[in-house]
């Protein structure tokens, strides 16, 4: 028998709350962060960017990105406008310096074997660590999402919404849409915030672990441009980004929601457990 | 040397990776094998049992999802692949999506998806409504009131549109039966979840680049599902088929189309004294002619040649072509399919693709049709303009 077997198993006691302490500190500590509150400021400034950009010059139908010539009739088209102008870039990017930094940040700081000592296993670290990303990532999404809104209602007014089919619903119903689509993003940017943790607890150089994660989407857009392999586009992370489209459809395609939700959570659920992986093996020794 | 338990726990942990990976693949893959086999085994049934069973089918209501793939080896053209606008390039590369709806004569929606763009056409009644998303331009066309039960014969778009879904592709295609096609019926298809039969045409005469067409027929409903075309390659240089289907009655809500508020509307009549008017003078034009001479058909079958005379052409993106412009940006259609051509010894340029050859004759006239270049050459030969 070996020496190691005998070491005592290590009783944690539990307190109280001590998780959600955990779990406010990590949503307190990235809010507080200068070079976050930046990024989302950034954001913010894209909707209303764009707005004072239409309220100036009317654009005609058909220009630039989707949606766009419909800002003038209905501000909620700003919403949809600003949230397509942001997904292929602005949003993977927020998502990549957040997640990035989750574990790589504090390794690199020295301070994740402190955090190690609080009275909570390395799984309920990394379930808070990720529920502050994912809260992260979802305030980005409504960061776009409500300045359009504002912006949009302030410069152009709401009204009934025209949907992609020619029919044209109710703003109460449009309002209920356009939460979809915000909801819709927020799922789709969990599966890269997930990568996005894996990629943190291999390394302790924080901004190696962001550039990794805005690689693996601009990998995923690269191969979805190549023609040649559309047999694997269906799976890739970014193919259904843009699927939040189908909730401004006359007859939403449900099924085709759901489907391409489950593909962004498996990607969570497969980077999530790897990351798990990762932390249970991995020496903290700094 | 033995291993500590803290290394193995350690290494256990890479198990819940491989696990979740593992439950993921097997949630995919075991619903799709377990819900029947892809190859279901039907009664055998002849070709003329199972036309005969297309023509009597009483299906009038269906809502599904269409996909249309063309790979006709043309390169993607500009600005088509997620666009969902109604032209032609949109349908000669690339896969597009589409949902119909039908419920009976007189109610179809048609609906072309883009990534964030749709285009509708909507017939309802004697009203037909088409809308693009890009656009939110709103055409609307009344259609004569006596015509109603023939009325998605005159919304022209709507039944250029038909050709493209697997009703109006299958029976475009068995119109195309004569002696000159071999026909055989295999009982084991499954398209859209449905068991199928599948009608194979295989032209007899080896100078048509159709190798074989075939459709796929529900095997309980009688609809067709699916058309695939091949050419000379193993996968079909053009197919259209059911993603999904249902044969229950779409909602009434679905046909009904208010044109959004601002749209631009362009209104037509169709059937009105002003039009037979119009078409009374086109009449005579062509009688005395005028007007543009009319396309004509060379050959018969498998082997037809259209053929487009030089003024008819003259106003077709091909046109550009026989005249050697090069001074069209690098990014139109037209420069795109100019760098497909090859000239022939004769002068003639032939422009190739997997199905479809193309001849542009020296004279300005255009050949079409789905036969080797040849039987092109021939035709042009035989059929001076």
């Amino acid at each position: 028998m070996s020496f190691a077997d005998l070491t005592l198993p290590v009783v944690r006691p539990r307190y109280r709350g001590a998780f959600w302490r955990l779990y406010k500190g990590e949503v307190g500590i990235s809010l507080r962060r200068r070079r976050n509150l930046a990024l989302l400021a950034v954001l913010s400034a894209i909707p209303l960017m764009i707005g004072i950009a239409v309220y100036l010059s009317t654009p005609r139908a058909g220009d630039g990105p989707a949606f766009l010539g419909q800002i003038t009739g209905n501000g909620l088209f700003l919403v949809f406008t600003a949230l397509t102008v942001c997904i292929p870039v602005f949003l993977p990017l927020v998502v990549g310096v957040v997640s990035g930094d989750s574990i790589a940040g504090e390794a690199g700081s020295g301070t994740l074997r402190y955090l190690l000592t609080v009275p909570v296993t390395r799984t309920r670290l990394l379930v808070a660590k990720t529920l502050g990303v994912a809260t992260f990532t979802a305030l980005a999404v409504a960061v776009v999402a409500v300045v359009g809104l504002v912006t949009g209602a302030v410069l152009f007014g709401l009204g009934n919404v025209t949907l992609l089919s020619g029919d044209t619903v109710s703003l109460g119903t449009g309002l209920l849409r356009a939460l979809g689509v915000s909801a819709y993003v927020m799922v789709a940017l969990f599966g890269l915030a997930a990568g996005g943790m894996f990629i943190s607890t291999l390394t302790e150089n924080a901004i190696a672990a962001m550039a990794t994660t805005i690689g693996l989407v601009m990998v995923s857009a690269l191969l979805d441009a190549v023609p040649q392999l559309s047999a694997i586009h269906g799976v890739l992370l970014t193919h259904n980004w843009l699927g939040f489209g189908e909730f401004l459809r006359s007859n939403v395609d449900t099924a085709a929601v759901l489907r391409w939700s489950a593909l962004h959570l498996a990607y969570a659920a497969v980077f999530l457990s790897l990351a798990w992986a990762r932390l249970q093996s991995k020496d903290v020794t700094s | 040397m033995t291993t500590s338990p803290r290394s193995l726990r350690r290494r256990a942990a890479w198990s819940a990776p491989v696990l979740t990976a593992a439950a993921i693949g097997a949630a995919t893959l075991l619903p799709s094998a377990a819900s029947a086999s892809p190859h279901p085994k039907l009664p055998a049934k002849t070709a003329a049992q199972l036309l005969a069973a297309v023509q009597s089918s009483d299906v009038s209501t269906l809502s599904g999802t269409i996909v249309e793939t063309a790979r006709l080896g043309l390169p993607s053209l500009p600005g088509t692949n997620s666009s969902a606008a109604l032209t032609w390039q949109t349908l000669v590369s690339g896969t597009h999506t589409a949902r119909v709806w039908f419920n009976g004569v007189d109610q179809q929606r048609l609906a072309v998806l883009g990534q964030l763009s749709e285009s509708d056409v909507v017939h309802n009644g004697r009203n037909v409504w088409t809308y693009a998303s890009d656009t939110q331009a709103v055409a609307h066309t009344l259609l004569p009131a006596n015509a109603e039960k023939s009325a998605a014969t005159s919304a022209t778009k709507a039944e250029n549109l038909q050709k493209y879904t697997p009703q109006g592709a299958a029976a475009a295609a068995l119109q195309a039966i004569t002696p000159s096609t071999q026909v055989a019926v295999d009982p084991t298809a499954r398209v859209a979840g449905q068991p199928a039969y599948t009608l194979v045409l295989t032209p007899r005469d080896t100078r048509s680049t159709v190798r074989k067409v075939a459709i796929a027929i529900d095997a309980t409903h009688n609809v067709p599902l699916r058309v695939q075309v091949f050419g000379a390659g193993a996968a079909p240089a053009f197919e259209t088929a059911f993603t999904n289907i249902s044969y229950q009655a779409p909602a009434a809500s679905v046909f009904a189309f208010t044109p959004p508020s601002g749209a631009k509307v362009t209104n037509d009549v169709l059937g009105t004294a002003a039009q037979k008017k119009a078409a009374d003078k086109l009449g005579t034009k062509i009688k005395t002619g005028t007007a543009k001479v009319s396309p004509t058909v060379v050959g018969t079958g498998w082997t037809s040649v259209l053929v487009l005379p030089a003024s008819t052409a003259g106003s077709s993106p091909l046109s550009a072509l026989t005249s050697g412009s090069t001074s069209s940006k690098g990014d139109s259609p037209t420069a795109v399919l100019s760098h497909l051509t090859t000239t022939l010894p004769s002068g003639d340029k032939l422009l190739s693709s997997a199905l479809i050859n193309v001849l542009l004759a020296k004279d300005g006239r255009v050949l079409v049709g789905a036969v080797s270049p040849s039987v092109l050459e021939q035709a042009a030969a035989g059929q001076p303009g």
